[in-house]
This record gives C-alpha cells, structure tokens and sequence, in this order.
C-alpha cells in the first residue's frame, strides 16, 4: 500500500495542482473571499475521482494488478486518500476560514459549519462515485460523479430559488423522503448553504463517514469481482 | 572446444552435438577427465535448448564417453579401449565400401585393391 | 519444481470461449505460446496472474496457488505498460521500491542505463519500446524467478527484439528461473523457447518441445495422388493447388523415398491452424 499511496501522493501533489490552489489560498487570504476556500475544498474532493481517472487512462489499473498488493489493498489505498485529502480540506478551509474570521464577525459555530461543509464534500463525493469505478470502471464511475454534480447544482439552485411557494413544498416533500438515517436531504443541503446548530453538524458529519464506511466495503465486495 | 550448430540443416540439434562431442573426444582433443561445458551454459552460449543438450549429454553418458560428478559437473571419461576399437572398426569399415566402390568404378579387381595395399606399404 | 502448472482451465466469454487448457513449465526453461490475434494467449496469461477469474481448472505458480505475496517472485510485462504518464524514472522506481520486497536498485540503475533510458523525461513522452524497456527493467530487478512475456516484441525493431531475446536467454541460465512467453511473431520464439504451446481459436492444439518438434515433422511437396496415398495421421496440415500439393508431415509415418526438407515452426502452426 506504501508504493501506490506514494504514486497517488505524488501524482496530486504536482505543480499544476499546487500551483492554483496555493494561488486560490492566498487570493482567499487577502482578498478575505471566503468562497475561495470552499473552492479550495471542492478541489480537494474531487482529486480521488480524479486519480481513478488516471488510472484508467495510463492504464495503471491493469499494472498494478502485477504488484504484490492484494485487491484489498488498492481499494483501501483510495479510501485513505480520501481520509488524507478531507484531512488536508479541513485544514486549509481553517486557516483561511480563520485567518479573515475577524473580518467578517464569524462565530465559532459559523467557522465550524464552513470547514464541516468541507469535510462532507470531501467524503461525500468519493464514497459515492469509488464503488461504481472500481466494480465496473472508471468510466461508468465518472457518470456517477457528473450525475452527482449536476444533482446537486440543480438542487441547491432550486432551494435557493423557490423556498416559500407550492412547489417549493411539494419539492420540499420529495427531497424530505430520500433520507439518509436521521437527516434529510432538504435539512443537509440546508446546512451545507445557510447554517445549523453543532449536533445538526456533528450528525451529518457521522453519517457522511457511516457513508464512507459503507462506501469501503461495496468498494472491496465489487472490486473482488472486477475481471481485467 | 569448437562446436559448430547449424539450425538449418535438418539434422536433429542433439545428434550435432552428440556427434561433434564424440569426435572431439575420440580424437583426442578432449583428453580424460578433462571438464566438459555444464548442460546450461553450453545451451545458453550456443543459443539453443536445455532440454536438447540435455539429451545429448545424456546419450553421451550412457555410451561411457562422459561421466558426471554431482554437484561438480561432466567429465571425459576414460578411453574405453572396447569403444574406441568398435567405433575404429566401423569407420575402418565404411572407408573399405568407399574404396570398393571407387575401384568398381574404374574397373578395379580385388587383387588390384591388395596390391596398391602392398605398394603403399614399402 | 515446475515453474507454472495449469490444468484444465476453461473461461467462457460472450462469442470466445477458451480451453480446456493444460500447461507444464519447468524451472529453467522458455516456454514460448504462440497463437493468433484472438486465440485465448492474453486471456490464459491473464487467468495465471489472477487478473481474471476462470470458470474452472487450477493454477500454481512456483509450487504454490497464486497470491499477492507471489507477486514479489514474479516479473510480468504485458503488451501495454501502464505507469504514471507525469512521473520520470526516479519517481517510478520510488514506488517500485516500496511495493517490492527485494527491489534492486543496483540491478535497475544498471539496466536503465543499458537500455539508454532518459531518467528525466515523463513516461508519457516514451515511445513504444522504451515503454517496454522499462517494463522490463522493472520486472528484471526485483528478484524474480518467473517471467511472464505477453507480446513484448509487437511493434519493435529487430535490433530491440534481439536484445530482449538475449536478455531472456541470459535470465534462464540459472535454472531456477523460468519463463512464459506469448508472442505472434514465430520467428523469435523459435529462437529462444526450450518448449512451444500452440493456441488456436481458445484450443490448445500442442505442447512440446520445441526440438523434438522440429525433429518429427517436415514440409513436403509433391503431387495430390501422392499425398492422398499416405496415412492420414501421418498429414498434419496441407495446401492443394493447381500445381501440385504441399504438406507437413510426420517423418516417422512416411517412406524415407520422400524428399522431406525441415520444417520452420512458423509453417507448422500456420498449417495445422487451417487443418484445424
């Protein structure tokens, strides 16, 4: 796991992923633009995706197939890289978050909710699409993340859009039935976009990595049966 | 030690090198207990099959030409004065239905055959 | 010790299926597969690294079923060599190193710099051979004892080729390395292999070796009555034309009257592949 863990790595962290995010950080810093750095963090989420991505095109899926690393290990290498790429999400939403806090009067609860939405996104998006990539290929996998992106869009447009009418509500109603455990998706995207109270957070942080644990193990089970 | 291998002859590669080893051998060129190539290296040098060596090693053995020491190699066994007479005789042999059918063809008798013999001889 | 067994592995496909197949390979040997585009060579060689799965049959690879762990002992390059397109040598050789239990370092920087590979270039700029030299840089430098060769020699020149089958020559001079080697350019098999698998249509159609092949059969030509006057076990392939007839023949089933001339491997499959 050390050797694809150390390709992964140093694929990511090559100038032309380092270059714009260092360059957004700073722009978010002086600017105190803190839209930045969910950009930042949006960025950060999709790398994972985007190293099956690779792996696929350089045909690194079959070469790795010849290292001496079970199955079960490159399907846990991607999960890690995800953990380390929330981690490293988390840290750099933080900094800047706090960094021009003063700036706009955050409280803790508001600074929290930001660098959570980060967290999520991180988690969220490669639990979603890893288990399709590694059953079936990534390219099955990449329709999965465009149909989570629009999704999303579409939605987040729509809530902004029309919260008070009708529609609204019979939508509101729709969305309220695709539950994930004790939330529901409308009071998620609500946190993501307006705020909420710390157990609204600290809830949907632990279902996104109840989710990500899930995730793990469809991952693992579909891999096993991958044929190359 | 020449060992020349022609891929294109038709010739069994094993019998080429049976054959060229016994003559090297039989003529001195290879003396007792000299070493002998180990099967790999010799196949491996000639760009040919370990198995086929093998083989030819393994005929060479069994006729008494060469004997193997483990973990130590192949050796040039001993002249056999018995082998070497036969194999003498037969050459001796084949040599003698040349000449008689060279002397049918220019109209030679037998008697004409032993006097050249006798000529040569003084 | 026999370096690969395989007995009896069959795979169904939609529109291919492949085997029963049946495979020895001694330690110390080059086994060369030869077969068509589309014959089953990729799809054997594939079920033996455990990158598919076959519907039956079993598989042992250096006295032992295979694992993850084997792999450390096995040195495979397949048609296409899929490393990172951004990364150079050194950072390739970096994760090698950490994936490998004996990774030689030494024994790698010695065969970069043989085959003149640029240590500061991004592998996607490599042509194909220089792809395939690396493959085989890597696969030649942790200690394996297996080889397993999977079109290497598509689309290089003769001059490549010949280093490689050098190469493999020199890796089996010790014999407890061994290697399997697919190719459907004949004429460099038949340089290097001690044993030769045909494979035809998903058929195993032979496995022997290579020498005694050339020693049994023999290309003859003569007229049609001829040929249809012999035993038929004796014919293993033939080609009739408005000329005459040509055939490959077993030698020990034909009269030694026949002017049978040597038979090149390439011809013997060619002909019982049609036969066939």
């Amino acid at each position: 796991m050390k050797g694809l863990l150390c390709k992964d790595l140093t694929e990511m962290l090559s100038p032309v992923n380092l270059i714009p995010a260092a360059v957004a950080m700073l722009a978010g810093m002086i600017l105190k633009l803190p839209y930045l750095f969910a950009c930042i963090a949006l960025f950060i989420a999709v790398m994972p995706a985007d190293s099956m991505r690779r792996d696929a095109v350089s045909r690194w899926e079959t070469q790795q197939m010849m290292l001496p690393v079970s199955r079960f290990c490159i399907v846990t290498e991607k999960y890690l890289l995800t953990l380390i790429c929330a981690a490293a999400a988390v840290l750099l939403t933080g900094l800047g978050m706090l960094w021009i806090a003063p700036a706009y009067q955050l409280d803790s609860e508001e600074l929290l909710l930001w660098v959570m939405r980060a967290c999520l996104c991180c988690l969220l998006i490669p639990a979603l699409v890893c288990p399709v990539s590694f059953r079936f290929g990534y390219d099955k996998g990449r329709g999965i993340l465009f149909l989570l992106i629009v999704f999303f869009a579409v939605v987040t447009a729509s809530e902004l859009a029309v919260p008070e009418t009708e529609f609204g509500t019979v939508y509101a109603k729709l969305l309220s039935s695709i539950s994930l455990s004790s939330m529901t998706l409308r009071d998620i995207l609500r946190i993501l976009l307006h705020g909420g109270s710390y157990k609204m957070i600290l809830i949907s942080v632990f279902c996104t990595l109840i989710l990500t644990f899930v995730s793990w193990l469809l991952s693992l089970w579909g891999f096993c049966r991958r044929e190359f | 030690m020449n060992l020349f291998i022609d891929n294109k002859s038709g010739a069994p590669i094993y019998d080429q090198i049976y054959s060229q080893i016994k003559a090297l051998i039989i003529s001195g060129a290879l003396s007792e207990n000299d070493p002998l190539p180990s099967i790999r290296s010799l196949a491996k040098d000639l760009r040919i099959s370990v198995v086929t060596t093998k083989r030819a090693y393994d005929e060479l053995e069994r006729e008494g030409f060469l004997y193997t020491v483990p973990a130590k190699g192949c050796f040039v066994a001993p002249k056999n004065t018995e082998l070497l007479r036969e194999e003498h005789l037969k050459q001796i042999e084949n040599h003698l239905l040349e000449i008689r059918q060279l002397a049918a063809a220019c109209g030679m008798s037998k008697q004409d055959i032993i006097q050249m013999l006798d000529l040569l001889d003084s | 010790m026999n370096a690969i067994e395989i007995r009896n592995i069959a795979k169904k496909y939609k529109g291919f299926s492949l085997g029963p197949v049946s495979l020895t390979l001694p330690s110390g040997c080059i086994l060369g597969l030869i077969g068509e585009n589309g014959a089953g060579k990729t799809t054997t060689i594939k079920a033996l690294l455990g990158m598919n799965r076959p519907d039956s049959g079993e598989i042992s690879l250096l006295g032992q079923p295979l694992s993850a762990d084997l792999r450390n002992e096995i040195g495979v390059v397949l048609d296409e060599v899929g490393l990172p397109e951004n990364l150079h040598i050194r950072q390739i050789e970096k994760i090698m190193k950490y994936s490998f239990r004996n990774w030689q370092s030494d024994a790698f920087a010695e065969y970069i710099k043989k085959f003149n590979l640029p240590e500061n270039k991004r592998f996607k700029t490599f042509s194909k051979g220089m792809k395939m030299k690396l493959g085989l840089a890597i696969a030649l430098s942790h200690d394996a004892k297996l080889l397993v060769l999977d079109e290497p020699t598509a689309g290089l020149d003769p001059l490549v080729r010949e280093e490689l089958l050098d190469l493999l020559n020199d890796f089996t001079r010790d014999e407890g390395h061994a290697v399997l080697i697919s190719s459907h350019i004949v004429s460099d098999l038949e340089k290097v292999c001690d044993y030769i698998a045909f494979l035809h249509k998903g058929q195993l159609m032979l496995c022997e070796e290579k020498d005694r092949l050339l020693e049994q059969y023999g290309f003859l030509q003569t007229t049609e009555e001829n040929l249809n006057a012999l035993e038929p076990d004796a014919i293993k392939g033939r080609r009739v034309t408005q000329y005459g007839a040509e055939a490959i023949v077993d030698r020990t089933r034909v009269p030694q009257t026949f002017d049978i001339r040597p038979v090149t491997i390439e011809e013997l499959f060619v002909y019982m592949a049609k036969e066939g």
